[in-house]
């Protein structure tokens, strides 16, 4: 088994062309059967008496050369821009180059780019709460290495370079070159299928409608079925193979076991995407029976081995054992707030709406938010407070749980006592627009004011923390 | 007659062809360990040039400490200085070692430890450090592949004929000593 970086580059192009042969034949099929029926109609509607052969060269031939010219043109448009288009798909973003853990993150993405002796590797972040991380692909030799948010949060330094380890292997050895196309090839049908599961799901009279879109739903599930089947050239031995380059890398089998361990452990979600795009991720993101089992049927159909035997392996290596693991995991040290808020000092002159004086920038939770000194309110965009959400560094001072235990007894009379109208109280620091106060969620009834033009939020004191301190709580309630 | 004059000619002529084949995978071999060499060079300059700044950090605290800080920066103009591979690997362990004492003896120092400056040089640092140690990975099995090419048959006659030389390897300490795994029975 070839284990550096120059040994396992590209050996695998050859079944990149058998996926190629796989829909030509796919559309051959389709396109003959079709062909049949069609001659067939004809041919009891004319009532000829001799009756000409089923098959002729010059029809498969025919039929043949216009399947071709399908696949050909099906190939074209799924693999073009296809990394450019299964980023929007999963809405990931470039990393803020300001965010802490972001930061972290592109170096450790960079170092490994260094360890498959240059290859370009540009970083992405999912915006979720999830725990994932994919690798994609493409002939430009173009690669993108992604991870989650809610990864980001979890893991430590040496954990985190063992799983992008993990996805460079992926991307240096061409397995995520097969895995990108094969799902971008087949991730349109499985879109609609979603599509119209919906469908049908929603129409309740049976009508002429409903007949059809059963018609389609037979159809793709056929389609789907295939999906699975091409799932065969993706062999889960990909999974340990890249797992054994990235110990040979990190030296750290440990790191890497711990971090399949936590990801395994909690909600791997990305959000709603296609089921055929399983096979980019370290670990599938829906819950799936066939992946935890053995055995021939799983072994063929199933994209990756189960997490129990890829954990065995990894600890044999560090001749250590899953308890030994387990209580080897800890959680991260929690730091005061005033010890965890960093300057960033070159600001933007952004003025604070409740006392007119300067916001000076800062890390909070390793997130770029903008703060007052003076009243302790905080000025974040949309896109940043779910970070912070997320990420758990901070502990609470006791009031901070007092003043939760009274947002939640108390939203509901502030409703009652009819605030339900558009209230605007304070000007937007940014745009100098009206801002709108209203609930943050309704799974967070804290009041906030927001900016809807630019997309920024302004807490006042505490109550970012009493957002996290909710946030963290209905967690803790969850896993309980 | 004739099927014995073309064996005659067709023999030499493919014959020389496989030659140039092995020549040019051996200068292709050859390009490849250079290109590494210089990956390795982008990220030891990379770490010369973090340590001032990080010395620079460390004077506010550590005033005590005058010796750590001139030997690291000491050990910094001899590794940037040297060229060989040899005296390379030399200067760079020494200034491995020399850093390990700074960050040893930076532990007594709390509020040096906490400031922020220094929590980002650090995080530099180990992401620079890493860089060069997966760099020389990667040089060393380009090394290692180019050695077992020019010492096997038949490319050891090409390279005897055309001076092709072997290259050595680079060998550095970690600056972060990984802990050897716990064997327990």
């Amino acid at each position: 088994m070839p284990y550096s970086f120059i040994e396992i580059e590209r050996k695998k192009n050859w079944l990149i062309v058998l996926v190629f042969i796989f829909l030509v034949l796919l559309y051959f099929l389709i396109a003959e059967a079709l062909w049949l029926i069609i001659k067939f109609f004809f041919l009891l509607e004319a009532r000829v008496f001799e009756v000409p052969p089923i098959f002729s060269i010059k029809e498969l031939t025919y039929v043949f050369l216009i399947s071709l010219i399908i696949a050909v043109f099906h190939w074209y448009l799924s693999t073009k821009d296809m990394l450019n288009r299964i980023l929007e798909l999963l809405c990931a973003v470039e990393p803020d180059p300001k965010d802490t853990y972001h930061h972290i993150f592109k170096n450790i993405v960079e170092e490994v780019s260094v360890a498959t002796g240059g290859k370009k590797i540009r970083p992405y972040v999912i915006p979720t709460a999830g725990l994932n991380a994919f690798a994609i692909s493409d002939f430009k030799r173009d690669a993108v290495i992604g991870i989650t948010e809610g990864l980001l949060a979890r893991l430590n330094r040496s954990q985190l370079e063992g799983v992008i380890g993990h996805e460079a292997a992926h991307i240096a050895s061409g397995d995520s070159l097969l895995a990108t196309v094969s799902s971008s090839l087949f991730g349109i049908y499985s879109g609609l299928l979603e599509v119209v599961k919906r469908g049908i799901s929603h129409t309740r009279r049976a009508s002429r409608g409903t007949a059809l879109l059963l018609l389609i739903f037979i159809v793709l599930s056929i389609s789907q079925f295939i999906n699975l089947l091409l799932n065969m050239f993706l062999s889960r031995q990909k999974e340990h193979r890249a797992d054994a380059v990235s110990v040979r890398l990190t030296r750290n089998p440990i790191s890497l076991a711990e971090a399949l361990y936590i990801i395994s452990r909690s909600w791997r979600g990305v959000g709603q995407i296609p089921d055929s795009l399983a096979p980019i991720f370290i670990m599938s993101p829906d819950l799936n029976r066939l992946e935890e089992s053995e055995g021939l049927f799983s072994n063929l159909f199933s994209t990756h081995p189960p997490t129990e035997v890829r954990l065995k392996i990894l600890l044999d290596m560090a001749h250590s054992d899953i308890s030994t693991l387990k209580s080897g995991i800890r959680n991260k040290q929690k730091i005061l707030i005033e010890d965890g808020l960093i300057e960033i000092k070159e600001a933007q002159r952004f003025l604070c709406p409740q006392c007119n004086q300067p916001l000076g920038e800062i890390l909070y939770e390793g997130a770029p938010v903008f703060r007052c000194h003076f009243c302790g309110g905080v000025f974040a965009n949309r896109d940043v407070v779910p970070r912070i959400i997320i990420r758990e560094d901070f502990a609470f001072n006791p009031s901070i749980e007092r003043l939760a235990e009274i947002v939640l007894k108390t939203y509901s009379q502030g409703i009652k006592a009819g605030n339900f109208k558009v209230v605007y109280k304070l000007d937007c620091p940014k745009c100098k627009g009206k801002m709108v106060r209203g609930f943050f969620s309704y799974g967070y009834p804290i009041e906030v004011d927001s900016c809807q033009s630019c997309q920024y939020v302004w807490f006042d004191k505490d109550e970012l923390e009493t957002l996290q301190f909710l946030s963290e709580r209905f967690k803790l309630k969850r896993d309980e | 007659m004739k099927v014995f004059l073309i064996v005659l000619i067709a023999v030499p002529v493919l014959f020389l062809l496989w030659f140039a084949f092995l020549y040019n995978l051996l200068i292709q071999l050859r390009f490849r360990v250079r290109n590494a060499w210089a990956q390795i060079d982008v990220q030891l300059k990379r770490r010369h040039d973090l340590i001032p700044n990080l010395v620079e950090v460390a004077k506010g605290y550590m005033k005590y400490e005058s010796q750590t800080l001139e030997n690291v920066i000491k050990a910094r103009t001899q590794a940037t200085q040297a060229t060989l591979i040899k005296d390379k690997e030399q200067a760079e362990n020494f200034l491995t070692s020399t850093l390990r004492t700074l960050f040893a003896v930076a532990e007594r120092y709390p509020d040096l430890k906490a400031n922020q400056n220094m929590l980002k040089l650090q995080e530099e640092l180990t992401s620079t450090e890493n860089k060069i140690s997966f760099a020389r990975q990667y040089y060393n099995d380009e090394v290692t592949r180019y050695n077992t090419t020019i010492n096997s048959v038949p490319t050891n006659m090409i390279a005897s004929i055309f001076n092709f030389k072997p290259e050595e390897l680079f060998e550095l300490k970690d600056l972060a000593q990984r802990e050897p795994p716990k064997v327990s029975f």
